[in-house]
């Protein structure tokens, strides 16, 4: 707020204490003077509450607050101003206007008006008392009073003389006893009647002078003279007389009298008619102003009320409240505005219920959308085929782990975005030609097999291509590539295929076997007497016998292979296993069996491991018989494993042997089927185990590894 | 014309109060002191003043707010008779109306009480202490008759006493 607007109160209030200072009343001011002080003090107490009020208030102003006590300050200021100007120029007036009434020239004639009145009465009044004084000295009248009532004529005719020759109105005679004894009237008596004598009239009888004093008969005035009748040296009696004063004379002495005193009143109070005036218009003022202030804060109250009100409106509409209608309205500019501001914040609420919606709307459908992404990627992310797609530039758009795991892709190489033609060289050429196969190709779709080789190894994968086109629902058009690890697939294939050549093979060929090895027996026990030379009979024959038998083990090996019967497993003890081993080669010092005291166990069919283990170990006996080199054979764990380690410190296997060692029918022993380690790879992967060439030569290491516990499906 | 109820004529102190006991009736007698020479020039020019009398008797209380026995209200006033240069007195307790040329004699008559009944004493209860206070109202010009003349009728108390019933 303007800090003027905010000092302006105390200041005013400053201003109005400084006024009561000056106008206090002093001792014998009108009752007027402490009103105004009581009314100034009141305006002054209230300024000042408000000006401190608004001198500490630190936060935001109610909305409309500062107009309304600007319309309050601007009316009540423009109407002080010709107030005070008025005040001052009253004053002004009042001042010389006094000097003007109380002129001294006024006075003057005033007091000589009053002197010419006093001076006829005076006359009058003197003339009466010396007339008094000579009726009181007349030796004959106090003769015949001193004689009364013997001589009430003569009495009676002297007084009538008397006031005809005084021109009195009357003449009245009181004894002692303040009784009336004797009274003429100029027009004639009219009545005698003791009338009870004043306090002036007794004074005079008690001192003994002549008095007088102004009295009212029918309605003018008269002035009663009063004389004491002194006979030898003693108060006896009283005279009474009483002379018409002039009715024009006195009632111009009474108006002149009426006048001067009216004047001399006024002079007297004349400071008081001062204040008195200017109290009155400061009251006048100080009850206008208020009464002005207090309209201006009601016309200002009602003017900002629609202000306020939309100013507390636009606020709850910026703190996000769009439920403000604005219900009352004053029928005129600002009503307009009131319903214009409603209509916005009505108008403004459906936008933002609208947007609020097509937000809602636009969140739920890329929650949709993204939970879809997020489903099609753990899809992506756990589908053991590896997917590629490509937009019709052949730009990658998505690849998913498995991809890049089966083909050992760069992450940063194979990205969204890259090209994929430029990306694909050496070993993946293969997989490029497929795309450019598929992409020139007609049909939708395209299969093929490839046979790829990554690092050494050869892999069989099935590829899989579809071309994506652009539909109602998208625009998108490309290729979508799948690729299958199906090396297992085509070595379960193989293996098939093999067993049952080999179940084929041993039908035919171990049916003739007995019967050959049984003739070529015969042979030898009946014909080789009669042969001359038996020892080529012999070696014949002996070949014959030993080569089907070697045929029979050879069926033997075939009918394993192709009828390997399910494992039957449970738990049994590591240390068995060794034991037997142990005491089975203990002929041989040359190999070495250690942990026999293990307290480890594995899940395994007990026979089909033996055999595995004997497998190894005669591998190893021969492939060390030449040199009598060492064999060794322990146990370790890791994790929920068991492992067996078979080492030799033999010649090793040749590395053009090592990859085709557990392939079947693959053997580079004269004699030997090939089917040895094919057999107990197949065994070991049967048991959820493993078998594998840790190193191929110093030492030649296999490891035999296998579960330590059931498998849960096995469990239930 | 009366213009204001004037206090300042009033001066402190309080004046004593005489209480006496005429008979079964209780006097007082009191000069409150009057600065005279302020209402002198007033009567020189002719303004009637007028001084109201209010005589109340309470009964003293030492803990709690007296008790009103009673009280008496009278004015004297002094009208100037400029064309006869005479002072009429009035005394509306007396009813008693005099003309004297004395102004020394009218300012007496004015300010001051002498012997005046207050109460009777078969309405005060032996034992008891009372209290007669004395208020004084002094008007300039012709007093108002009007009602609100006697809202902002301003007086003082210029004289106080108090006695013991036997």
């Amino acid at each position: 707020m303007n800090i003027w607007i905010r000092i302006l109160p105390l200041t005013l209030a400053s201003l109005l204490w400084l006024l009561i200072f000056w106008l206090w009343p002093t001792h014998g001011s009108p009752t007027l003077a402490w009103i105004n002080i009581v009314l100034l003090f009141s305006f002054s107490i209230a300024l000042s509450i408000y000006g401190i009020k608004l001198f500490r208030q630190t936060d935001e102003p109610r909305p409309g607050s500062r107009l309304r006590a600007k319309l309050v300050i601007g009316l009540v200021g423009m109407l002080l101003i010709p107030a005070g100007t008025l005040q001052i120029a009253a004053n002004q007036m009042v001042e010389k206007g006094m000097n003007v009434w109380f002129d001294v020239r006024v006075d003057t004639l005033l007091d000589r008006a009053l002197s010419l009145a006093q001076g006829f009465y005076s006359r009058i009044d003197h003339d009466l008392r010396q007339n008094l004084v000579h009726v009181m000295h007349d030796d004959v009248l106090l003769t015949e009073i001193d004689n009364f009532p013997a001589n009430y004529t003569a009495l009676n005719t002297h007084l009538t003389e008397i006031i005809q020759d005084e021109g009195w109105q009357s003449l009245q005679l009181y004894d002692r006893n303040e009784r009336l004894v004797a009274a003429v009237e100029l027009k004639g008596l009219s009545s005698f009647k003791t009338e009870k004598l004043s306090e002036q009239a007794k004074l005079s009888m008690a001192l003994g002078r002549v008095t007088s004093e102004l009295g009212k008969r029918n309605g003018g005035e008269v002035l009663i003279g009063y004389a004491p009748i002194e006979i030898h040296r003693r108060i006896v009696g009283l005279f009474k007389a009483e002379v018409a004063l002039p009715d024009g004379l006195v009632k111009h002495a009474r108006a002149v009298e009426s006048d001067y005193r009216t004047y001399k009143e006024l002079e007297h109070h004349r400071q008081s008619i001062r204040e008195t005036f200017t109290h009155t218009m400061l009251f006048v003022t100080l009850l206008i102003v208020l009464a002005v202030g207090l309209v201006a804060l009601g016309f200002s109250r009602r003017l900002t009320s629609p202000i306020g009100n939309l100013a507390r409106a636009l606020k709850r509409i910026t703190d996000g409240d769009l439920d403000v209608v604005i219900p009352d309205a004053p029928d005129d500019d600002l009503g307009a505005l009131v319903h214009s501001f409603n209509r916005m914040s009505m108008r403004m609420k459906e936008n933002v219920e609208a947007l609020e919606k097509a937000q809602s709307d636009l969140t739920a459908a890329l929650a949709s959308s993204e939970q879809r992404q997020h489903v099609l990627e753990t899809l992506l992310a756990n589908l053991q085929s590896g997917v590629l797609l490509l937009n019709a530039e052949g730009e990658i758009r998505l690849i998913n782990e498995s991809l890049r795991h089966l083909l050992t892709l760069s992450p940063d190489e194979w990205a969204v975005g890259k090209n994929f033609s430029s990306l694909s060289r050496g070993k993946l050429k293969m997989f490029y030609e497929f795309y450019d196969e598929l992409s020139h190709q007609q049909n939708e779709t395209l299969q093929r097999e490839l046979e790829i080789n990554i690092q050494g190894k050869k892999y069989y994968l099935l590829a899989r291509g579809a071309r994506l086109t652009a539909s109602d629902t998208t625009e998108f058009s490309g290729y979508l590539l799948l690729l299958d690890d199906v090396s297992q697939l085509a070595e379960a294939q193989k293996h098939r295929a093999w067993s049952e050549v080999a179940q084929r093979l041993a039908h035919e060929i171990k049916n003739p076997l007995t019967p050959i090895k049984l003739a070529a027996e015969r042979l030898q026990r009946r014909f080789r007497n009669q042969v001359d030379n038996h020892d080529v009979f012999d070696s014949c024959t002996q070949a014959i016998i030993v080569q089907v038998e070697r045929l029979q083990r050879l069926i033997a090996d075939f009918s394993s292979l192709a009828k390997l019967p399910k494992p039957s497993r449970k738990l049994s003890p590591c240390s068995a296993f060794m034991l037997e081993i142990r005491d089975l080669y203990s002929a041989y010092p040359r190999v070495h069996v250690e942990n026999t005291d293990t307290t480890l166990s594995c899940y395994c069919d007990a026979d089909q491991i033996r055999q595995i283990l004997i497998n190894l170990m005669e591998n190893a006996l021969a492939a060390t018989a030449e040199k009598q080199q060492d064999v060794r054979f322990y146990l370790t764990q890791e994790d929920n494993f068991v492992l067996f380690h078979t080492e030799d410190d033999g010649a090793g296997i040749p590395d053009n042997v090592r990859e085709h060692i557990f392939e079947a029918y693959y053997s580079t022993k004269s004699d030997g089927s090939g089917l040895g380690l094919s057999i107990a790879k197949r065994i070991a992967d049967e048991h959820e185990g493993d078998l594998c060439l840790v190193s191929a030569a110093n030492p030649t290491h296999f490891c035999l590894s296998l579960p330590m516990q059931s498998t849960k499906q096995e469990q239930a | 014309m009366m213009f204001f109820t004037h206090l300042a004529y009033a001066e402190e102190p309080l004046a004593k109060l005489h209480i006496e006991t005429d008979g079964n009736v209780i006097y007082c007698s009191t000069s409150p002191h009057i600065n005279i020479q302020k209402l002198s020039p007033l009567l020189q020019d002719g303004i009637p003043i007028t001084f109201t009398w209010d005589i109340s008797i309470e009964e003293a209380h030492d803990y709690w707010l007296n008790k009103d026995v009673g009280s008496v209200q009278f004015y004297r006033q002094i009208m100037p008779d400029l064309v006869s240069r005479q002072w009429l007195l009035k005394d509306s307790n007396s009813g008693i109306s005099r003309a004297t040329a004395s102004k020394q004699q009218a300012l007496s008559f004015l300010s001051q009480l002498q012997h005046f009944a207050v109460i009777d004493k078969s309405l005060l209860t032996s034992g008891s202490t009372y209290e007669i206070r004395v208020r004084l109202y002094i008007e300039e010009g012709e007093p108002s008759n009007g009602w609100w003349s006697r809202l902002i009728k301003l007086g003082k108390t210029v004289s106080l006493g108090r006695f013991t019933m036997p």
